[in-house]
């Protein structure tokens, strides 16, 4: 090959991916991480469908570094998995809190986190914010994207007191963490 | 038999650069990318929706996009769309092969600096950085095309300007290529004073060429302009600008081969790639007031010149995120150009000496610790940005999942994909209204 064909065969080499790129996309294409993500079970959408998982005794390693009643930004309060006092929630404010954890056993990220009030509702959080952080402190970069986030309206709490435990579902979705007694809120 | 190994010993490198590293590529994309629009991607839904009625969306197209007008990106994704539907996947691989073209652009740059015999190796340690696992995220990621789309024309029209030889045509596509890829993000349009520097320096100016270069570049930004809202997204505070905006500007041009070591390593090599420049640049002027051509010097300083000026455009525009954000994956497709740059810098600078040792080291044992600390960092880089890959995809993919498993996705859920979750709502409801074939089988594909 020659210097004057070496761009030739560059472009024929380019021209050829990018017929490829439509070609290939025109067939099924499922990854296989995403083909793995795709084979676990659903996720639960109840308290009954939850209660079917299995339960793992241990805390999962996780962090609630921020609790507050926004907007306002009162109450903020940051912790490391000990329990606080009541965050008191008024008028419109939301609950919002945020952190990071991960599925212990396996030592990747949990297949999602969701938060359970009082034991009668179920509610799904976001989960998989990037926490470059947490991968950087454990060593591990399939730790990084393991926070998770989450405001709550007020109208999904009565008045009163409420406690709020933190379900961090296993890596495999067969089984799930629960973190207990680490938030509590009142709502005036 | 000397003379087949010699042919042998040049060969393997151009090959390895021009079709295994590229090829490399391509099947890891392929086999990684998860085929779903994520984050800013939404932002071209609209387009696609009007392309499957076979339309333009000019309005989407021409629309600012934080701080940029990705014209070209909208129209390019819109066209790709019409081969089956919104595929993120058949976006990405396109990209590498848009990428690919570009090398043999760069091949071409190479071809007219160096002496025969340097050309292999040097065009192996280009092609390495072309396409280093550095930019993960433009890999993995549909909207990465209009970072490649930005490089890649930056780098087409500094080929051309700085070797137009007096062709009025090339000099105009020169133009209309560095307006592309200002069209295709903002930080195209660094190309367009570097094209000018280089206009300025090459060995007999032409000043009709520098007034046409300079008019076509004050029409483009004077359309961009209009109607357009220069207030930057995160800028660092009036006080601190000062402080901050030259470490975010050495991390953002270090991150190419420093990003596995985070802002100190970034920093340092930052340092060093502007000490290249510094001296490539009192060499050209030695050379120029000895009467000797600086041709070849030309576009590789254009180069540096066209990434260093978005180091600092983009750190006006977002140091106050802090400095760690310069090291974002989707800026290096940018960055690497001035490590491109440098890397022919040291490689012309070396040529220039004749003699046999600098101070008391002999040139022989500079020249390997050169090329091993080159292997090193690029060896380092690889590692770094292949771990970055899976938690990268993975989120993407769990938001395909939550999608999938949950039929009426939450707000929760969609923010995985989109920080407005309202958004990806009414997108995909017009997707879904258009039966957009490709999207429509990811989505509801069972598992």
């Amino acid at each position: 090959m020659t210097s004057r064909n070496v761009p030739i065969a560059i472009c024929i080499v380019a021209l050829a991916m990018m017929v490829g790129s439509v070609a290939l996309t025109g067939r099924e294409t499922v990854p296989r991480r995403l083909a793995a993500l795709m084979s676990l079970p659903p996720l639960p959408n109840s308290l009954a469908e939850l209660a079917s998982l299995r339960t793992i005794s241990d805390a999962p390693p996780y962090s609630i570094d921020v609790i507050s009643a926004s907007p306002g930004g009162a109450n903020v309060v940051r912790f490391h998995a000990r329990p606080v006092d009541a965050i008191t929630i008024r008028g419109n404010q939301s609950l919002t809190l945020n952190g990071w954890a991960y599925d212990g056993r396996s030592s990747e990220p949990a297949r999602a986190m969701m938060l359970e009030i009082d034991r009668h509702d179920l509610i799904a959080i976001t989960y998989g914010d990037a926490r470059p952080d947490v991968g950087t402190f454990f060593r591990a970069a399939t730790l990084t994207n393991v926070g998770f986030d989450a405001s709550i309206p007020a109208d999904r709490f009565g008045r009163g007191r409420h406690r709020i435990d933190l379900i961090v579902i296993s890596a495999d979705g067969s089984s799930y963490y629960r973190v207990v007694d680490r938030i509590m809120c009142y709502r005036t | 038999m000397r003379r087949i190994s010699d042919g042998a010993t040049r060969a393997l490198p151009t090959l390895v650069g021009a079709a295994v590293l590229p090829a490399l590529i391509f099947a890891l994309v392929y086999a990684r990318t998860i085929d779903l629009p994520f984050w800013d991607e939404w932002s071209f839904a609209p387009a696609i929706v009007a392309a499957h009625f076979g339309r333009i969306d000019w309005q989407s197209a021409w629309a600012q996009h934080n701080e940029h007008r990705i014209f070209f990106p909208v129209l390019l994704m819109a066209g790709l769309s019409r081969f089956g539907g919104w595929s993120a996947l058949r976006e990405t691989l396109f990209g590498v092969g848009l990428v690919t073209l570009n090398l043999a652009v760069l091949w071409r740059m190479l071809y007219r600096s160096l002496p025969g015999k340097l050309l292999p190796p040097v065009f192996l340690a280009t092609s390495l950085l072309t396409f280093s696992l550095v930019q993960w995220e433009n890999w993995f990621w549909g909207a990465g095309l209009e970072w490649f789309l930005a490089a890649g024309f930056a780098i087409l029209s500094l080929h051309l300007v700085t070797h137009w030889g007096r062709n009025w045509l090339y000099l105009i596509l020169a133009l209309a290529a560095g307006t592309i890829s200002g069209y295709s993000s903002i930080a195209g349009f660094a190309c367009l004073p570097a094209g000018f520097l280089a206009l300025l320096l090459c060995d007999r100016v032409q000043w009709r060429a520098v007034a046409f270069w300079f008019l076509g570049t004050a029409a483009g930004l004077f359309a961009y302009l209009r109607g357009f809202d220069p207030q930057p997204r995160f800028p660092a505070s009036a006080q601190t600008i000062g402080s901050t905006l030259p470490g975010y500007a050495l991390a953002y041009i270090g991150a190419p081969l420093g990003s596995w070591g985070g802002v100190g390593p970034s920093t340092w090599l930052g340092v060093f790639a502007l000490l290249v420049v510094v001296v490539a640049s009192i060499r050209c002027w030695r050379r120029k007031r000895a009467g000797r051509s600086i041709e070849p010097y030309i576009p590789w300083l254009g180069l540096c010149v066209f990434a260093i000026a978005n180091a600092l455009l983009t750190g006006y525009g977002r140091a106050g995120m802090g400095i760690e954000q310069a090291l974002s994956s989707r800026y290096t497709t940018i960055s690497t150009t001035l490590w491109i740059g440098v890397t022919v810098l040291i490689v012309l600078l070396r040529s220039d000496i004749k003699r046999g040792r600098v101070g008391i080291v002999s040139m022989p044992l500079l020249d390997v610790t050169a090329a091993a600390a080159f292997l090193l960092l690029a060896t380092l880089t690889q590692i770094h940005g292949y771990q970055q890959i899976g938690p990268f995809t993975d989120r993407i993919a769990r938001g395909l999942v939550m999608i999938h498993d949950i039929k009426k996705p939450s707000d929760a859920d969609l923010e995985l994909l989109y920080p407005v979750p309202a958004y990806v709502r009414a997108q995909l409801s017009e997707l879904g209204a258009i039966h957009d074939a490709h999207l429509a089988d990811v989505l509801n594909r069972n598992p």
